[in-house]
């Protein structure tokens, strides 16, 4: 507990040396980010199209052909501003006229909050991405870029810079040893994938969860037969959700089981002391003598996620 | 000799690897992704990859290393596969004629336990599709999950080669999961778009599972569940950066999982086959004292036949089709219509009935009741009825400054009934035989339910214990449970420069959990014992806590007893959180990230006891990346949650730290490690009931007054389990055809849990329930090739070794499965072409 504590208090150090460093005066090079040219311009003129663009940026525009943000060539579907290279970079006159840099918009150096705008002023549509601006994601400044690489993506589908999970490992790496235990939800395998669960673009469910469309926990999306409803529901499934037992990514555990025994896991709640006055759940009847032959709860009390025809879960 | 298949696939294989290896060597590099060829209108890039696996059977040959538990963990297999295959068409104008985009992937077709096909089109304003197919092969025996753990002590008169030990899992499964997802939106792009959607899944496969009522007994499970889940959808895109949307959702699910009873691997003295069950424990009565007749009882009972009064079953079977439907609305927005606005909302509404039969048919002794034959019958009915809405908005205040706020209201309630009639026969003789006929009895007077009467049924008057339940039932059954959750979130962000922001927030989360319960039913108990015997729980006594008995022996005119008894009960729980967030992210260079999440929660209640009424969970995520070709990546996460009030006590961590690094300073090497520490802890109070060794060393559990409760002694539940995980991957080209590779991925963990100790022996106090998988090894080195043999083709060859050994425990625990190891090495070999 000590030990924790003075790792706490590190972390907490840690962090705030970091905010005295970032809390500096912004060099010279951050104040001429901050002045990048990067509201879109009403005058038409400003665009110089995208086969202008082609003439310096060939090999560019050569992969950029392959994207599917090539089609934002085919006409100017949501007006001159939403068009070719220019509906992410900006308009390009000034920089064609001088070949300056700072003329138009580069994503290298702009902040996630920018970057994210450009990005989100054609995604921003539909449930998926709706929410970004509330996603955690976007709260610990993670732009779409460091997920998405529009002209060097090494995945062709959503053009993400890694393919899945060791792009979301790259960041979330505490997750990566869940996944290689012994019994886990086969995400490694390629079968789930991280985005089956969560919504990386944000959600309006804690840990940026999804949910069935009838708003139940995600699990039942692949397993249907614990869902319900039944008349004899196990409570701390439908109260507190599959993770009161089970840990979600992976476990040292048969069943994800957050315990190795499963009779100490059900007697931490069927016990029927010290509990919500109103929600003790039944203790542990005499007849189960613990002291006979061990015989895991789950034997008898096998559909322990709900029932129709048994209150104590036998069938 | 027959050659075997084993020796038939290597054939093969190596008959393809020899052909391969023909090709001139004028390779390049096949691993760049393909240029494709232009074909119409369309460029179209194609990969194949095709091989096998070769499995030794020599590394199941330990007695310890069984293939079923490699099964469960890793289930792959010999023989040849479609390892990876990818199709991309690209229009080359983009205006291709029925589509401007395809891409088609599937891996692990030809008997890996994961197969999946994935399939994008796309033609752009018109539609985009995309459809996914996974199929899913568990094989699961964890020889250890639902083991009765029979000693191996012999079992008097058992029939010869009968061992008590069982070495699998009494709910061991082989299933199949079948899922399927299909989207198609048209017109994508315009103000008006259309959704449909279709998600199927099927699950099924034999499996096994237990039943218990006078002992445990085997059932064959045969699963069958079936989903399917339609949608359609329209997004309306009138407003000015407003999108409005509406869903409606159908989802249908099946269940047609039947269980029935085909164990009966013995049998009675008469010849009838019969089950005795699972767990051999004479003393306690499992499944009886003397399981088997012993050789003086001949000829009536011949050695080794199972003893006619002891719990057994001749026959078993069970049906519960359940039918739910789910239809569900949903409308949503979003919008920034408003400058420096961004809001989001959603309502959804779903109400689905749920339907289902239940339909048993028992035929075994339970010397307990003395029931012989049991019928249940009757529908289930119920419904769940869901409503929430989100809402979110976040003000741009300045460019610096946003402030955000996030409301969720969830409620779901779930009314569900069974009614059901319940019909039971008991057996005759003293003590209650199974070589005898039920009895049946003819009743008069006219009964709730209409009983068939067993076809080998005696007539007479039946001979009940005073557990028997009533002859004839009928019940109602009713459940309610609810919850209703609000949710607030408000958070104010700063960023103070562009290198560095910072975030303030308050949750509150206010929870009503209720629970409510009727009863009913109508009982009839034919002689003999009328009024000695009472209704199952909970009518089983009254609200004054006295047995509910028929108040005379009789009270109708067949000397038969009539009782009706209800009870009905509810209940609910408050509960209200608040949390107090803190974060901040901060890039000092460009190579440097950190970010820092805080959360501080405090509840007034808890829904279980060892849900959090505190909790601390803090995130530090740091990466940085000098260059292009290295980068360094730490973490810590720690999770402190407790519910430390009086007779609870408990506490929990989940604390993790976590580094990385990885280097690619060339095209030619790659090289990366990591290393995480993961340490989780809880311990809490429990009650149990055990039979303690004298001088009693637990105290009696308590109650709320510190009376103690009967029959219930305390003890401090502890579980502690530490994990080290490395790995290593490395990669290296030493010329420019030749890629080599490899790496070890290591789970080590060890750990200790309360073990409930059982009585005094010889030895010393006997420890029963065994620690399972609380220490382990689990190594997961590889090793592979791939040589580039001619333009787009290469050769691969991998080697993949999984290693599972759980470490010896130097406690006498009642494990005879245990410790459970396996090791498997896997060759897999592949020919890739790309073109």
């Amino acid at each position: 507990m000590k030990r924790s504590r003075k790792l706490v208090l590190f972390a907490l150090g840690l962090v705030l040396a970091l905010v005295l460093f970032c809390l500096a005066p912004a060099g010279a090079a951050d104040r001429a980010q901050e002045k990048k040219p990067a509201a879109p311009a009403k005058d038409s003129s400003q665009y110089i199209g995208a086969d202008t663009c082609k003439q310096c940026h060939e090999d560019v525009y050569k992969k950029f052909e392959t994207t599917p943000h090539w089609k934002t060539t085919l006409g100017a579907i949501r007006g001159i501003e939403a068009h070719g290279c220019e509906s992410c970079h900006g308009p390009g006159a000034d920089h064609v006229s001088g070949g300056d840099k700072s003329k138009i918009f580069t994503f290298k150096g702009a902040t996630a909050k920018q970057i994210s705008a450009r990005c989100l002023e054609c995604h921003e549509y539909g449930e998926e991405h709706s929410n970004y601006a509330r996603s955690v994601h976007k709260i610990n400044d993670v732009s779409c870029i460091d997920c998405h690489s529009v002209h060097k993506a090494k995945e062709s589908q959503f053009l993400l810079a890694k393919a899945q999970p060791q792009l979301c490992y790259s960041c979330h790496q505490d997750i990566r040893p869940e996944f290689n235990k012994p019994f886990r939800h086969r995400v490694n395998e390629s079968l789930v994938k991280c985005t089956d669960c969560h919504n990386q673009h944000g959600g309006y469910m804690t840990k940026q969860l999804r949910a069935t469309a009838a708003q139940d926990v995600v699990c039942f999306k692949c397993h249907a037969d614990k869902a319900g409803p039944f008349v004899y529901e196990h409570h701390a499934v439908k109260g507190e959700g599959c993770v009161a037992c089970h840990m979600p990514h992976g476990s040292s555990n048969p069943r994800l089981l957050k315990r190795a025994q499963v009779n100490l896991l059900c007697l931490e709640c069927h016990t029927p002391t010290g509990g919500p006055s109103d929600a003790v759940p039944p203790g542990t009847p005499s007849f189960h003598n613990q002291a006979q032959k061990y015989q895991a709860c789950t034997m008898c009390h096998v559909q322990i996620h709900g029932s129709n025809l048994d209150r104590v879960f036998f069938k | 000799m027959k050659p075997t298949r084993f020796a038939l696939n290597f054939s093969a294989l190596a008959l393809v690897l020899l052909l391969c290896m023909s090709f001139p060597a004028m390779a390049q590099e096949s691993e760049k992704a393909p240029e494709g060829i232009n074909s119409g209108n369309y460029n179209i890039k194609q990969t194949v990859e095709l091989g096998g696996r070769i499995i030794p059977d020599s590394d199941f040959r330990d007695t310890r290393g069984t293939r079923e538990l490699f099964n469960t963990f890793v289930n792959l297999r010999s023989g040849a596969r479609l390892l990876d295959y990818t199709l991309e068409m690209r229009s080359l104008n983009h205006e291709g004629w029925l589509f401007d985009s395809l891409y088609y992937s599937n891996f692990g077709y030809g008997g890996d336990p994961n197969n999946v096909s994935r399939l994008r089109v796309y033609k752009n304003k018109w539609y985009s599709f995309s459809g996914t197919f996974r199929r899913d092969y568990s094989f699961w025996d964890y020889n250890l999950l639902a083991n009765p753990l029979n000693p191996s002590t012999p079992v008097a008169n058992a029939p010869a080669g009968f061992s008590p030990t069982i070495l699998f899992s009494p709910h061991a499964q082989a299933l199949v999961r079948r899922m399927s997802d299909y989207n198609l939106t048209f017109l994508p792009q315009s103000r008006v778009r259309l959704r449909l959607g279709y998600s199927r899944n099927v699950q099924e496969g034999p499996s096994l599972s237990t039943f218990h009522e006078g002992t445990d007994v085997l059932f064959f499970q045969d699963w069958k569940t079936t989903v399917n889940s339609y949608q359609i959808g329209v997004d309306f895109k009138w407003l000015p950066r407003t999108n409005i949307s509406y869903d409606q959702f159908f989802h249908y699910f099946k269940g047609d999982t039947s269980w029935v009873d085909r164990s009966q691997t013995f049998a009675l003295s008469n010849g009838v086959p019969v089950d005795i069950g699972l767990p051999i424990n004479t003393a306690a009565g499992q499944p009886c004292a003397q399981p088997f007749n012993p050789s003086t009882a001949q000829p009536t009972a011949p050695a080794g036949t199972v003893n006619a009064t002891c719990n057994a079953y001749l026959g078993y079977t069970r049906q519960a089709p359940t039918r739910t439907n789910s239809p569900t609305e949903q409308l949503s927005f979003q919008s920034n219509y408003f400058k420096n606005l961004d809001l989001s909302g959603r309502f959804v509404y779903s109400s689905s009935d749920n339907t289902a039969f239940g339909n048993e048919a028992l035929n075994a002794l339970i010397t307990r009741t003395r029931t012989l034959v049991r019928n249940e019958t009757g529908p289930v009915s119920g419904r769940r009825v869901s409503v929430s809405a989100d809402f979110g908005i976040t003000v741009h205040v300045t460019d610096k400054l946003r402030v955000m706020d996030m409301f969720r209201f969830a409620n779901f309630r779930l009314p569900m009934q069974w009614l059901f009639t319940e019909c039971s026969f008991f057996a005759a003789g003293n003590p209650a035989s199974m070589l005898l006929p039920p009895t049946v009895f003819t009743a008069t007077a006219p009964l709730p339910a209409t009983c068939a009467a067993p076809a080998n049924g005696a007539a007479g008057t039946p001979t009940h214990s005073t557990s028997s339940p009533p002859d004839v039932e009928l019940r109602v059954s009713s459940r309610f449970f609810k919850q209703d959750i609000k949710n607030n979130l408000f958070e104010v962000e700063y960023d103070f420069t562009r290198r560095f922001g910072a975030r303030v927030g308050y949750r509150f989360r206010h929870r009503t959990i209720a629970d409510a319960i009727s009863e009913s039913g109508t009982y009839v108990f034919f002689p003999s014992l009328q009024n000695g015997r009472t209704p199952e729980p909970p009518l089983n006594v009254t609200e004054s806590g006295a047995s509910n008995t028929c108040p005379v022996a009789n009270n109708r005119s067949d000397n038969t007893c009539l009782l009706t008894a209800e009870l009905s009960d509810s209940g609910s729980t408050e509960i209200n959180e608040h949390s107090g967030l803190f974060g901040i992210w901060a890039r000092p260079t460009d190579a440097l990230r950190v970010s820092f999440d805080l959360e501080l929660m405090s509840a007034d209640n808890t829904f279980t006891r060892v849900s959090p009424r505190q909790l601390q969970h803090y995130k530090l995520r740091a990466s940085y990346k000098p260059t292009p070709w290295m980068g360094f990546a730490g973490t810590v996460n720690i999770l402190e949650n407790r519910n430390n009030v009086f007779q609870v006590n408990n506490l929990q961590h989940n604390r993790l730290y976590g580094f990385s690094a990885a280097f690619e300073p060339n095209e030619r090497i790659s090289f990366d490690f990591g290393y995480d520490y993961n340490n989780v802890f809880s311990t809490s109070l429990i009650c149990y009931p055990v039979t303690q060794p004298a001088p009693s060393t637990l105290p009696a559990c308590v109650d709320a007054t510190l009376a103690p409760i009967p029959g219930l002694v305390a003890n401090t539940s502890f579980y502690k389990n530490k994990a080290n995980f490395f790995y290593f991957d490395v990669s290296w080209r030493p010329v420019k055809r030749l890629r080599t590779y490899g790496g070890y991925y290591l789970t080590s963990t060890s750990g200790s849990t309360l073990i409930i100790a059982g009585p005094q022996g010889t030895t010393g106090v006997i420890p029963n329930p065994p620690t399972g998988p609380l220490a382990y090894n689990f190594h997961k080195p590889y090793a592979g090739v791939t040589f580039d043999l001619y333009k787009g083709l290469s050769w691969k060859g991998e080697w993949n070794y999984y290693g599972y050994n759980e470490k010896e425990s130097a406690l006498p625990l009642v494990d005879p499965t245990g410790p459970r190891d396996f090791r498997g090495n896997i060759v897999t070999l592949a020919v890739r072409y790309a073109f």
